[in-house]
């Protein structure tokens, strides 16, 4: 055999080197899938068609059974996640539109429960539309710069109306509507969910429509899009997410929300 | 755009796509520098740091050749039958491109039922005419106007050939064509003519209004107190106007490069609800296309960058201003109490959420006014790029 130049020798014994370390260090994280299923529940017909159905997530962790947390590095998935922030939307136009999964990477194997938030981070919410990147050039989630984005937007119809839900953050100060506040908003209005006892890589968490839709169609009023406090139309519905009107902050961790759920309709949330 | 489509759901498929469209663009680029050669002179956007570029159908590349033939094809009156209608006969820049009627007259006198829109930034709009989920491309949109017969607007259909022959035997648009579209034999057909004037139409865009200039351009002087209040309420949740007109286009109708395609309700905004149970002539908005029932009275709502200069208002004209728009608005919607198509809008059963109605005092109303009078671009109004080619008379050939 042709002995090697030393120089290459040494080039190829660092590869080696940097390979190995790749294999061991780098990639100890799984690829990860969580699905999200639009559920009805026993409101069934009453709801007529849902014409929307999205709502932002980030911080997303999952959890295996002795309670340890796994952060989930979303993957950048153009149009509809960013590193940072994915955008969910359940109901689509076209079929083509649908996004119904999380898509990451995260350490750990075995889960049973995962934690997230719904909405967008305050420095992420109020941007320029214009320049914003995927998942947040959306003119249709975006209210304005200083109150930024629509977290979760629900847009349900029966036989004789049509029943809007969005939530997103109010009380943001700045000099005019196309303008970011500097300070957070007095009422952030970001859900935090943790839902425990199965696994979210092998089971849907289910979004429940008819929760909401129970609570907007008792009501007068059929949309509920901002004035979460004095708005009448909001209420109950508001108390299905867990947060608190008056302040936009969670009530005992949000964990009386009703919104996501696991296994089948019928069973008791967490 | 695909590929970003895929990936949403299937990475490893996105993934594989790209690759195959990577090889398959090289040996496309090959084959144009080695082959072909010269395929017209590529556009470059003139857009505002940072604004999404229009999406642009792969078998219609825009060229500066493309849209200075199409200019010219958009303001020649011997594009319709008769030779009295052009394009620009209901399409004039003064207005943004609309006309100052209630509804359209074709070239034979036929009568429209809708108002001639505005074309303004419609290069990121995904589908077209007030209310029509299937026409997603302008090229696909110019035969209506000029084959349409229903009403005839340019009455082209059945007169191909000698409206062809008009074109073919003067040596400019024999050049034009030529530099347009070379290496094609029999260049001067239809196919061609609209990829042009879809081409030139690409090109309307309006983003220098004082509203861009405060707003984008961060500059606080360029908005007055009462635009700026006008502003505040336009986009309240009091009014909800931008729940509608929303975005940069103030039109939930945009698609762009960078984004996914754009979801795209159509609205019952309660301008009517007749009574009747059939009525001759009734404009159903998009029901006439899906005829599903639900679609009864559900139209798109349009950009309002220079609305100003596009009066009357509404699919069919029937607000002649701005202060009759706002007023209908605050109604939640309008009750008509005579005639063929009379019933009260503000009771539609499928009429939007977002439309409940308000109360404004004067001082309020002005100031929602004086904004919508800041989305004006005089520039556009008056750049002579979109102007009449057949100048220096600037007379239309009519
Ligand atoms: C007789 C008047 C008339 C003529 C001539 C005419 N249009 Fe129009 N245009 C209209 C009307 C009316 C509409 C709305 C149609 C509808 O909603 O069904 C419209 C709609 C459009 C739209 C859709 C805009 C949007 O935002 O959805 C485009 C683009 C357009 N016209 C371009 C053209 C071009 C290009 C030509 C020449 C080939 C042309 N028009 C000729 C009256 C006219
Ligand atoms: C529910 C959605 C919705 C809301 C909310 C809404 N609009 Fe509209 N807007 C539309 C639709 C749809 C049309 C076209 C209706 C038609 O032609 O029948 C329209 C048309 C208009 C037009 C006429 C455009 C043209 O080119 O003729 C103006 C001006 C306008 N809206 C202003 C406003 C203002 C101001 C507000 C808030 C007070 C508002 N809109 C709220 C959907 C909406």
């Amino acid at each position: 055999m042709v002995p090697l130049p030393r120089t290459f020798r040494i080039i190829f014994l660092s590869w080696l080197t940097i390979i190995g370390l790749v294999a061991c260090v780098g990639d100890r994280s799984n690829s990860v899938v969580v699905q999200f299923e639009m559920d009805r529940g026993d409101a069934g017909n009453a709801i007529g068609e849902v014409r929307d159905l999205r709502f932002y997530v980030h911080d997303v962790e999952l959890l295996d059974a002795s309670g340890q947390a796994y952060p989930l590095a979303l993957t950048a998935l153009a149009p509809w996640q960013s590193a940072d922030l994915a955008l969910i939307d359940l109901v689509g136009q076209q079929q083509t539109n649908l996004n119904t999964a999380l898509r990451g990477r995260a350490q750990g194997e075995q889960f049973s429960g995962i934690r997230f938030k719904v909405g967008v981070p305050f420095t992420l919410n109020h941007v320029n539309l214009v320049t914003a990147a995927p998942p947040l050039d959306r003119g249709d989630l975006f209210w304005s710069w200083q109150t930024g984005y629509k977290f979760l937007r629900a847009d349900l119809t029966d036989a004789n109306r049509e029943w809007s839900f969005h939530l997103g953050s109010t009380g943001c100060v700045s000099a005019s509507a196309v303008r970011a506040p500097d300070q957070p908003c007095s009422r952030p209005n970001l859900i935090r969910v943790e839902l425990r006892g199965f696994d979210p890589t092998k089971e849907p968490i289910r979004v429940r429509i008819d929760e909401l839709f129970k609570s907007m169609s008792t009501l007068q009023s059929s949309v509920c899009t901002g004035d979460y406090e004095y708005d009448r139309g909001c209420a109950d519905v508001i108390s299905k997410t867990g947060l608190q009107a008056s302040n936009g902050e969670c009530m005992n961790d949000c964990r009386g929300q009703r919104l996501f759920t696991v296994h089948v309709s019928s069973a008791t949330h967490q | 755009m695909w590929s970003t489509l895929i990936a949403g759901r299937h990475p490893d498929a996105a993934r594989r796509m790209r690759g195959f469209a990577l090889s398959i663009g090289s040996m496309l680029l090959g084959l144009t520098i080695g082959g072909c050669g010269f395929n017209g002179t590529e556009y470059r956007w003139q857009l505002p740091d940072g604004f999404p570029t229009p999406l642009v159908p792969e078998d219609n590349p825009l060229t500066v050749e493309k849209i200075e033939l199409g200019r010219r094809l958009f303001y020649d009156t011997r594009l319709s039958a008769n030779a009295r209608q052009a394009c620009a006969s209901c399409h004039r820049q003064e207005h943004a491109f609309s006309e100052p009627s209630a509804i359209a007259i074709g070239s034979t006198g036929q009568k429209h039922r809708r108002n001639s829109m505005a074309l303004v930034n419609v290069a990121y709009s995904a589908t077209f005419t007030w209310a029509h989920p299937g026409i997603t491309t302008l090229e696909r949109h110019m035969l209506i106007p000029l084959f349409g017969d229903a009403p005839i607007e340019m009455g082209a259909g059945g007169h191909e050939k000698e409206i062809l022959q008009r074109l073919k035997v003067e040596a400019d648009y024999q050049r034009l064509f030529a530099e347009a579209f070379p290496f094609q034999r029999n260049r001067i057909n239809f196919d061609n003519v609209s990829k042009a004037i879809a081409s030139f139409v690409r090109t309307f865009v309006s983003f220098d209004s004082p509203f861009d200039r405060y707003a984008y351009g961060g500059d606080d002087s360029a908005l007055t107190e009462s635009e700026i209040r006008g502003m505040n309420l336009f986009m309240s949740e009091r009014l909800e106007c931008s729940h509608c007109h929303s975005g940069f286009n103030f039109s939930q109708f945009v698609t762009h490069e960078s984004n996914a395609p754009a979801e795209s309700p159509f609205h019952v905004t309660g301008l009517y609800h007749i009574e009747a149970q059939s009525a001759d002539g009734f404009d159903f908005g998009l029901f006439e296309v899906t005829s599903n029932p639900a679609d009864k009275d559900r139209f798109k709502a349009p950009t309002l960058r220079n609305i100003e200069y596009s009066a009357p208002y509404m699919h069919d004209g029937s607000l002649a201003t701005l202060e009759e728009v706002l007023d209908f608005y605050a109604a939640g919607g309008r009750e008509i109490t005579q005639g063929v198509w009379r019933g009260d809008g503000r009771k539609h059963p499928a009429k939007s959420a977002f439309v409940r109605g308000f109360v404004l005092t004067e001082q309020e109303k002005q100031d929602v006014i004086s904004f919508l009078h800041s989305l004006s671009d005089e520039r556009f109004v008056t750049d002579p790029r979109f102007g009449n080619p057949f100048a220096p008379d600037r007379a239309r050939r009519e």
